[in-house]
């Protein structure tokens, strides 16, 4: 590998971007290098694949246009008043944003107060206390069952009417 | 006299003056569709991008240079636009670029069986490749910007402009053969 065995001086040589002294160089080169003589060749297609790729214009289509030029025309004749309603629109962006960072900035203490406050405890019964609490719901539970039972049904005495014959 | 008409118009377009940017319009339009095409790949998105180029263009008239060239200029703004779509893309995680089936009848009317094939792989590998080397390739391969052109449009020297050729002639090539391969393959 020489010092002309590089692809950005065949790039330039195949721009014709080089000095006559270099280009002689590279020319001299490329003759006897086969790598770079591929490379030459690669280099050449990519150049003619791009050219091709530039080669076709096709008209930008007539509602395209049309848009662009209706903007353009409205944009001549209400300079100022586009102009405001831009100003205003941004002035309404700022004051949302400004209010949005008002809020978050007040919340944030609270949020963090809450999320700093300890987990609840939780309450551990004694035997004890326990037995109590056991006792208590056992008496609770058989005077709302007294309480809300419901009254004894009867036997009913139907009456019976007698209809006239 | 075409430099003196030229600074004609660019006065006129200063001061927003509707004819002149109409005129304008009416030049360039194709020529900016056609490159939008040619970087994107995609009828109805070049059409789109046109329509933005120019209404930017618009917007942007008071700023314009004595000393400008109008159609560099617009290309200019065109490159912005399509790169401001890729980033934008690029963000959101839009769809992949696809061609609608206007694009593919349009090429099958334009081109016969081998050069529709060619074409596909060129568009997909220039689609594969980053904007800074396929707008490159694009404006001085297809467009035929010459170095110093391409680096006005793109904002960078002459020298960076072969440095980036050479750079993206190798990406193309690599992105060309895969595509190429993906093809046949789908053929088979």
């Amino acid at each position: 590998m020489t010092m002309v065995c590089d692809v950005v001086a065949l790039s330039r040589y195949l721009d014709g971007e080089l000095p006559p002294e270099q280009y002689r160089a590279v020319a001299e080169h490329v003759v006897a290098c086969a790598p770079c003589r591929a490379e030459l060749t690669a280099l050449r297609e990519i150049n003619r694949l791009m050219v091709d790729w530039g080669s076709r214009n096709v008209p930008l289509p007539i509602d395209a246009a049309n848009r662009t030029r209706a903007e353009i025309g409205r944009r001549a004749r209400f300079p100022r008043l586009l102009a405001l309603s831009r100003a205003s629109s941004a002035a309404v962006g700022t004051a949302a944003a400004a209010l949005l960072l008002m809020v978050t900035m007040n919340l944030a203490p609270l949020y963090q107060s809450i999320s700093a406050s300890p987990p609840p405890r939780v309450q551990t019964r004694t035997p004890e206390l326990q037995q109590i609490t056991e006792r208590y719901q056992l008496k609770h539970n058989l005077e709302s069952m007294l309480i809300h039972s419901p009254p004894p049904v009867w036997p009913v005495q139907r009456r019976h009417t007698s209809l006239p014959d | 006299m075409a430099m003196v008409l030229e600074a004609a118009l660019i006065e006129q377009l200063r001061r927003q003056e509707e004819d002149a940017f109409t005129l304008v319009y009416e030049r360039h339009k194709t020529q900016i569709f056609n490159y939008l095409y040619r970087l994107s790949g995609d009828w109805e998105l070049a059409g789109d991008l046109t329509h933005d180029t120019f209404l930017s263009a618009y917007e942007s008239l008071p700023k314009l240079r004595p000393d400008s060239n109008i159609a560099p200029w617009l290309y200019r703004i065109a490159t912005n636009r399509f790169r401001d779509l890729l980033r934008r893309r690029r963000v959101i995680n839009w769809l992949p670029w696809t061609d609608g089936p206007a694009s593919e009848a349009r090429l099958a009317v334009t081109g016969g069986e081998e050069t529709l094939s060619e074409r596909e792989s060129v568009k997909a590998a220039l689609a594969s490749m980053k904007p800074e080397y396929s707008t490159c390739l694009v404006l001085r391969l297809a467009e035929g910007f010459s170095s110093e052109e391409t680096g006005a449009i793109l904002g960078i020297s002459a020298e960076a402009v072969r440095m980036r050729l050479s750079r993206a002639r190798v990406m193309f090539k690599a992105a060309y053969e895969i595509a190429e391969s993906g093809e046949h393959d789908d053929g088979l």
